[in-house]
């Protein structure tokens, strides 16, 4: 081990005036993490569907409810003519989207690294209700540059993958995952930056436009 | 960069020229202070959580040694490396090394304080990489070749004007030949630029806001999606971080970001807050092959045992300079280092020295504003006050200000002789300048005088005027 290592360490338990812990106090650590307390959670009244969607809406998100997966190919043909951009679409292998019955008229695309495509589309891994933000994690279908080279990020979740808070969606990757994802992204709206005169200008270098797509 | 402290006093009186900074400036209190109060009345925990935060970074940092151990296996076992460096020079050369031995030609950074701390980009610089800023703020700097005068707002100095024709300048020859004036232009322009330099390099520089013992992971915050690009398409992602930023688990980590957000830009949560753990996965389908970890002391242990150990706390919102009265009209750069403001006033004399900066911890009115929005509640008017006492017992201070603190002591120590000093000067005061109620001019005082009339005082002494007020009551 390098002699800054043990250099360090030294310094950081004579500051602290005591030598390395004791095994009875390694274990106490190690208990605190394993157990991971929660803290202060901050109270909400409005129900999570209605927060999550207002918050994101606060943050220049646009959103929009569907009954069914089946309509998002056509909510994402309105989106895009909107928008006024090409229909042509980088979906990640994400099984979600998997069910969505894709027109003729919108080009499918494999996502690609480093290509500069302008609309991605993601699923997300569960919404948190309390700051209104999406929940993305890194996998063989899910590549992370997805969530943030192109212009538009379109990202479809299902109302049962609400959550009401951060901590709620920590329990749930601890169990889907027996180690974190390598990426795990929580986005709460487009790309935006202050840094000319204090002035918010959107898609600094992330997706100028987050839809938000929430079924059931 | 190398330190210029010592020069505060004309620094911050050429600060108070300059008018594009004055403007910066007076935004200040609209933006990043009304956006945090905003927040702060929205949420009733505010305070419970500050209290909550204090306490779980105490308790960090009481078992400091045994959480970077636990953190330090948990990235091994993610795949990714750890690497302790005790000063600057020691982070430099392990960036350096790194870089070569991935032969890597080309770096982007994500915005990092510590960093800036390290001087990384000289350095790299020096050893012959390209480097490029990827924060909008920072990459304005790395052009206009200037230190950050802000931790969260780097570039709160500049002006449009002056962007548009920085921009002007250093991308005529990358095909953007009109200079541009609206600010989303701007933005946009550097998008572009900025967008090439992404896919083409070959490592990717971050700090980390938080570090997780628990799972391993560097937490990082933005609002720009920089830091993701950052750490998810070179082929090398390198993390310097102090080791002060590790705290337990991710439940911890949620309660901090809680409180970031809000103290430092009046934002719930930025658009932008990543958890980063190793290399990717086997089968993943994008992110770095290598993952390195610097964790940097430079001092902190130091600090760790000293009565400075609360700054160990700070998560870098920048709310203290936000709402200095001192920050707020000279800006950052007449701090002469990397930390501005109440903060920086504390970490760059042990940083960089109190030889090199003792005026900081002097420039600072001790009106506690900064304490009491800090959302880890350090104390700072009092570690700045502690400063000024090492100042003083290692003889630091000027030999006139010493003089006068030992005069006004021993005097202070005789109450008969300061009465029979203080009550016939007040008295003489309170007359003199009882038709204009202050003194344009005054020996010992023209510091003051120059730029502000001296109230006169009201009468009689406090002490005179407390017995006064003893006797009445009996």
């Amino acid at each position: 081990m390098s002699a800054a290592r043990k250099q360090i360490l030294t310094r950081v338990r004579s500051a602290l005036g005591r030598g390395e812990l004791d095994k009875a106090q390694l274990a106490e650590l190690r208990d605190r993490i394993a157990r991971h307390p929660r803290h202060i959670e901050p109270a909400f009244s409005e129900p999570q569907r209605q927060r999550f969607r207002q918050k994101l809406e606060a943050a220049e998100a646009s959103f929009v409810e569907l009954d069914t997966i089946a309509g998002a190919a056509a909510e994402i043909e309105r989106y895009l003519e909107a928008c006024g951009v090409a229909k042509r679409v980088v979906t990640s292998g994400d099984k979600l989207l998997h069910a969505i019955e894709w027109p003729a008229s919108i080009e499918l695309q494999p996502w690609v690294a480093g290509s500069d495509d302008k609309v991605g589309l993601t699923a997300a891994y569960c919404g948190i209700a309390e700051t209104g933000t999406l929940l993305l994690v890194s996998g063989e279908q899910n590549p992370t540059s997805l969530n943030f080279l192109p212009d538009y990020h379109i990202v479809v979740l299902r109302v049962e993958q609400l959550l009401p808070r951060m901590e709620d969606a920590w329990d749930s990757l601890r169990t889907s995952f027996t180690q974190m994802p390598r990426t795990v992204n929580f986005i709460s709206g487009p790309s935006k930056t202050a840094d000319v005169e204090q002035t918010v200008e959107y898609g600094a270098h992330g997706p100028r436009c987050l839809h938000v797509i929430l079924v059931g | 960069m190398q330190p210029h402290s010592r020069h505060f006093k004309a620094n911050a009186e050429a600060a108070l020229r300059e008018p594009n900074l004055q403007a910066a400036l007076k935004q200040l209190e609209a933006g990043f202070v009304a956006g945090r109060q905003a927040c702060y009345e929205a949420l009733p925990e505010f305070e419970s959580l500050r209290d909550r935060a204090k306490d779980i970074l105490d308790d960090t940092l009481d078992n400091l040694d045994a959480y970077l151990l636990e953190y330090e296996a948990r990235v091994i076992e993610s795949g990714g490396q750890v690497h302790w460096a005790s000063t600057p020079d020691e982070a430099r050369d392990i960036v350096i090394r790194i870089c070569r031995d991935a032969e890597a030609r080309t770096v982007i950074r994500g915005k990092s304080m510590v960093g800036e701390e390290i001087g990384i980009n000289d350095a790299l610089e020096a050893a012959d990489f390209e480097v490029t800023e990827t924060d909008l703020g920072e990459y304005i700097l790395q052009l206009a070749k200037e230190p950050p005068s802000h931790i969260v707002a780097p570039a709160i100095h500049k002006t449009k004007d002056e962007i548009s024709d920085l921009f002007l300048d250093h991308h005529r020859d990358l095909g953007f030949t009109h200079r541009q004036t609206e600010r989303g232009a701007l933005v946009n322009e550097a998008r572009q630029v900025l967008r090439e330099k992404f896919l083409a390099a070959d490592v990717g520089m971050t700090g980390a806001n938080f570090l997780i013992a628990e799972t391993g992971s560097n937490v990082i915050v933005t609002n720009e999606g920089n830091g993701d690009l950052t750490s998810t398409l070179p082929r090398v992602q390198i993390v310097t971080a102090a080791i002060d930023k590790v705290v337990p688990t991710l439940e911890d980590a949620s309660l901090l970001l809680r409180l970031l957000g809000r103290s430092a830009t009046g934002q719930e949560i930025t658009a932008y807050t990543t958890f980063t753990t190793g290399p990717r996965r086997r089968r993943d389908a994008d992110g770095p092959d290598e993952y390195h970890v610097v964790l940097i002391d430079n001092h902190r242990s130091e600090m760790l045992g000293s009565e400075l150990r609360p700054m160990l706390r700070c998560i870098r919102c920048g709310a203290c300079m936000n709402h200095c009265p001192v920050y707020g009209r000279i800006g950052g750069h007449a701090y002469g280092w990397v930390y501005p403001g109440p903060m920086g006033s504390v970490l760059t004399p042990l940083m960089v020295g109190l030889d090199e900066a003792g005026h900081l911890p002097n420039a600072c009115t001790l009106n506690g504003r900064c304490e009491t929005v800090c959302p880890v509640k350090i104390p700072l008017p009092n570690l700045l006050r502690s400063l000024r006492s090492r100042q003083h017992l290692q003889r630091q201070n000027s030999s006139l200000v010493r003089i006068a603190l030992a005069l006004w002591s021993w005097i202070a120590l005789r109450p008969r002789l300061y009465q029979m000093l203080t009550r016939p000067a007040m008295s003489l005061l309170s007359r003199l300048g009882a038709k204009s109620g202050g003194f344009r001019r005054m020996p010992l005082a023209s510091g003051w005088t120059r730029v502000r009339n001296l109230p006169a005082p009201q009468g009689s002494t406090f002490q005179a005027r407390w017995q006064k007020q003893q006797r009445a009551r009996k």
